[in-house]
């Protein structure tokens, strides 16, 4: 019955619109202004429409600290349509009943190696985490899905230095091979100090790095030197052929009416229409009357037309001035084809000064990569342990410019209030570092650096740390990190949702509201309880991991 | 040129002074909690407290726990605690016993070697020779929960000599919770040596079978004689499936009290080796970068009616080991009631010491932590530690 009322609403529409004039007036608007009234967001609640599934009766944690105790969740495609205590599937919409369930957003992990392939040698501002990544390791996604991780940071591997740029990836379930998908390239550019080196090799690490970005700067001014030396240069090309032309039609003016009278070339096949000077020296064609220029071998003149054209063309560039001066300007050949005084210049262009065109930069795409970052266009990710290469970090962001952040940064809490005057968003890498004994560039590692820079008001995040495994335990992580902070300045939840997308720059994703992308688990009970299972993931709107299919 | 020099000159100083600054704090973080405690002469402590950790792991609801002498005197389910005097009152914590590592090498760890490389069968050693007892690890360890320890050589000798298990007291100070024993044996793979007997898997099993069968015939050396006659338990560690198979061949039955220790890889397969040791299975530290494979052994152990000990490794491990490594067991599979009782009175059992700590019991030792929740939930904190009944440890007094 309700199908066939909105089938009929519908029809009205329809007809209404094309204004078929059927129905009374008033009986139309009435309609139309009921239709029109309702949402669509209501019309799909009301009918079950929009093709996605609904979630009912779930405990909602929103992410952003917010708790729907009794509530619905929509899906649309791969956005989420509604959320809220009265959204239901509707009559004709498909639903989870998630009674007793807890649902969250799909967590991030803001520091991620999962399905990098390891083993990488050198690396450069080319480097590509989108290009190391396995698309296909769906075994190790689905223990990421397990443990309600949806999205992973993914940074490119390599030694110290310039890394390269990183990447987004949402998790899934094999779909024709590829279980995941990059939905973010190119985020940010990676650069790691090397704090586990010794201080010699980070020094340099470093003046590597600054003598990089210089490099940088100085290519782009080399471009732009050429670029006004280019613009210099065809403006005098130009005012030489305005000159020329002037001189030309000097001599036209004073040499009557034979130009007008000279017949059309018979065949316009290779002609220039903007090149009908009869005395300029065209290789091209037969053409009648006297050619300028040492006699020719060749069968020409007015009766073999077309093998002769052939046949001057392949000689031309030897003895014809024109093509002489065409290859004299090192290629760009278009732009001199199109040039109309080039070739009747061309005779008097040995008398004239030379001019010479700029040569081009090298281009070098690795620079451009670097000059992104240098434009605050690409955010710059400084992985730094130790105290000093945090603030040689530092130094580097305030010298170059760049949008810097932190990554890793064990000894951030020695140097907070720095940190603090950059306003350096910090990364912190896992709160399961060794603790009681560790002699390397984590040995001064303490669970209390975050609220040491919550204190100074330092934004931070906590990442797995880059380890293949580890982003299975992104809550984990965050629980070990929140509990060290003493009034509990982030929920372990918010931390590895909210906070990591804002980090992150996803904007609609992270949490659960309106318009934000779909990726939503659904657990048996509170996901901060151990005991807890993951029943069924949603990402993009797609179920990817379902408790009951697993094993 | 020269400005990178003096660059690098200024870096220089700066990495010395930061170096120099940042080790000062970090000490001063190590000592503080644990130095300022005060030595409460109080007798008495009546503690209530939002919920307890029960001896089958389970937590029960609010709760009021009485100690006295040392010793939980009484522990009552009580909705609400007696407002007087002397009772502190945890509304919203957790008493849990005193966290236990059943495979420590805290207070061993700095002294460089301390396994004697030269002879494979040792049993006459003790490795209580070479603990610091006032080892700054012990401190740290008994911050985050850990109250108790069995300190074990380090696997390169087929008979090890005897573990020492330890209790972290006041000032972070350890003590011996028992005398001697258990008696550590190991299969694997760090045994072997190219200078020194055995030389091989076969080499290994060999020795240790004809020491055994001379400690059987009442030759030999003490502890292995009483190894052999069960007067002495033994902790056998493992490292692979074959060596499993050869240890339950030499050590399983009557009379010898063996416990094992080993990170199983195929559950199924072993299980069959495992049941013939005694006790609950010691398993290896579970990180976040364990294995999905095995992490699932514990629950699938469990499973199996085999009780489980996560091994905490400090000081080589992070500190929370231990919780970490139940959590993480519990999320493939473990019951969260066991996964508590692997990291309390299983380790107790292990090291021989169940009858003083391990479980909050009336007569026990009152060695217990002030969970702010359920330790298997990684964000509770450590609020406070005793041991024997007094206060050693208090987050509140922790300075930066």
């Amino acid at each position: 019955m309700t199908f066939k009322q909105l089938r009929r609403a519908l029809r009205l529409r329809r007809e209404t619109n094309s204004r078929s004039g059927r129905l009374p007036t008033p009986y139309c608007f009435v309609i139309l202004l009921i239709v029109a009234s309702t949402t669509v967001p209501v019309q799909g609640q009301l009918f079950g429409l929009g093709g996605g599934e609904t979630i009912e009766h779930a405990r909602i944690l929103t992410g952003d600290g917010r708790v729907i105790e009794k509530g619905g969740i929509s899906i649309r495609g791969d956005r989420i349509g509604d959320v809220g205590a009265d959204v239901k599937a509707g009559i004709l919409g498909k639903s989870f009943d998630a009674t007793g369930k807890t649902v969250t957003p799909g967590f991030i992990d803001v520091y991620s190696g999962l399905g990098i392939i390891s083993g990488g040698g050198a690396a450069n501002a080319l480097s590509k985490a989108a290009d190391g990544w396995d698309a296909y390791a769906a075994d190790v996604f689905q223990d990421a899905l397990r443990n309600g991780v949806t999205t992973v940071y993914v940074a490119p591997r390599g030694p110290v230095g310039v890394l390269g740029t990183s990447a987004i990836f949402s998790l899934g379930r094999p779909e024709s091979g590829r279980a995941g998908s990059a939905i973010k390239e190119d985020v940010a550019l990676h650069v790691n100090l090397g704090s586990g080196q010794s201080a010699l090799a980070r020094i340099n690490t470093f003046n590597n790095l600054r003598r990089q970005l210089r490099e940088a700067l100085e290519y782009r001014k080399s471009l732009e030197d050429y670029k006004a030396d280019l613009e210099e240069y065809e403006k005098k090309i130009k005012e030489r052929a305005e000159k020329k032309a002037k001189e030309e039609a000097e001599k036209a003016k004073s040499g009557g009416e034979k130009k007008e009278a000279d017949p059309k070339p018979p065949d316009k096949k290779d002609e220039k229409p903007a090149e009908p000077k009869p005395d300029a020296p065209k290789p091209e064609g037969p053409r009648p009357g006297p050619r300028p220029g040492p006699p020719r071998p060749s069968p020409g003149g007015a009766d073999g037309a077309t093998g002769a054209s052939e046949d001057t063309a392949g000689e031309a560039p030897s003895d014809d001035p024109a093509d002489l001066f065409r290859s004299l300007m090192s290629g760009d050949e278009a732009m001199f084809a199109d040039a109309p005084p080039a070739p009747g210049a061309a005779g008097d262009a040995k008398k004239e000064e030379e001019i010479k065109k700029p040569a081009e930069p090298k281009p070098d795409r690795g620079k451009e990569v670097l000059l992104k970052a240098l434009d605050r266009k690409l955010p710059v990710r400084i992985e730094a342990h130790r105290s000093e290469d945090i603030l040689n970090a530092l130094e580097l962001a305030q010298e170059f410019n760049l949008d810097l952040i932190l990554e890793g940064a064990t000894e951030a809490y020695l140097v907070a209030d720095e940190i603090a005057k950059a306003k350096a968003p910090v990364v912190l890498g896992p709160a399961q570092r060794p603790e009681l004994r560790a002699d390397n560039e984590f040995r001064r590692h303490v669970a209390t650096s975050a609220a040491r820079l919550s204190k100074v008001g330092v934004r931070w995040a906590v990442g797995s740390g880059g380890g293949v495994q580890e982003s299975r335990f992104v809550l984990a992580n965050a629980q070990l990190t929140a509990g060290a902070l003493e009034e509990s300045g982030a929920s372990p939840l918010e931390l590895v949702t909210t906070r990591a997308a804002r980090l992150l720059g996803l904007e609609g994703a992270g949490r659960v509201a309106r318009g934000a992308r779909a990726d939503l688990v659904i657990w048996s009970g509170d996901p901060h309880d151990p005991s807890s299972v993951v029943e069924r993931v949603y990402a993009g709107g797609k179920v990817v991991y379902e408790v009951k299919a697993d094993k | 040129m020269r400005l990178d020099d003096r660059r690098m000159r200024r870096q220089g100083r700066r990495m010395l002074r930061t170096s120099r600054g940042g080790s000062r704090i970090v000490a001063a973080c190590l000592t503080a909690g644990v130095s300022c405690i005060a030595a409460h002469g109080a007798d008495r402590v009546t503690i209530a407290a939002g919920g307890v950790v029960l001896p089958d792991g389970s937590i029960g609801g609010a709760s009021t726990v009485v100690v006295e002498g040392g010793r939980f005197r009484e522990i009552s389910a009580a909705a609400s605690a007696p407002a007087a005097d002397g009772v502190v009152n945890h509304s919203g914590a957790v008493l849990c016993p005193g966290l236990i590592d059943a495979r420590s090498a805290l207070g061993v760890a700095s002294l460089g070697r301390h396994v004697e490389r030269s002879v494979a069968i040792a049993p006459e050693l003790s490795l209580r020779e070479a603990i610091d007892v006032r080892h700054r690890d012990f401190a740290s360890a008994l911050r985050t929960g850990v109250t108790a320890a069995l300190i074990v050589p380090a696997g390169n000798n087929v008979v090890g000599g005897a573990a020492q298990a330890v209790r972290i007291g006041a000032g972070g100070e350890a003590e011996w919770l028992r005398e001697d024993g258990p008696l550590v044996m190991t299969l694997g793979q760090s045994v072997l040596e190219f200078d020194r007997e055995p030389t091989s898997r076969i080499g290994a099993v060999t020795l240790l079978e004809s020491a055994l069968s001379q400690g059987k015939r009442g030759e030999g050396p003490a502890r292995m004689r009483a190894a052999a006659r069960g007067q002495l338990d033994v902790l056998m560690m493992c490292e692979a499936a074959e060596d499993l198979a050869a240890a339950a061949r030499l050590l399983g039955g009557a009379p010898i009290k063996a416990r094992l220790a080993y990170t199983p890889t195929d559950v199924e397969a072993e299980s069959a080796w495992m049941s013939s040791f005694e006790g609950p299975v010691v398993l290896d530290t579970m990180t976040f970068a364990t294995t999905p494979r095995v992490l699932r052994t514990a629950g699938l152990l469990a499973a199996g009616g085999k009780e489980v000990v996560f091994a905490g490794a400090l000081p080589y491990a992070p500190a929370d080991s231990l919780r970490i490594s139940a959590a993480l067991a519990v999320r493939y599979g473990l019951d969260a009631s066991a996964a508590r009782r692997a990291i309390t009175i299983n380790p107790a059992k292990v090291a021989g010491v169940a009858e003083r700590v391990g479980s909050i019991e009336k007569g026990k030792d009152a060695d217990f932590v002030v969970f702010s929740g359920d330790p298997l939930r990684l964000e509770s904190r450590v609020l406070e530690v005793y041991v024997k009944g007094v206060k050693v440890y208090d987050a509140a007094l922790q300075t930066e």
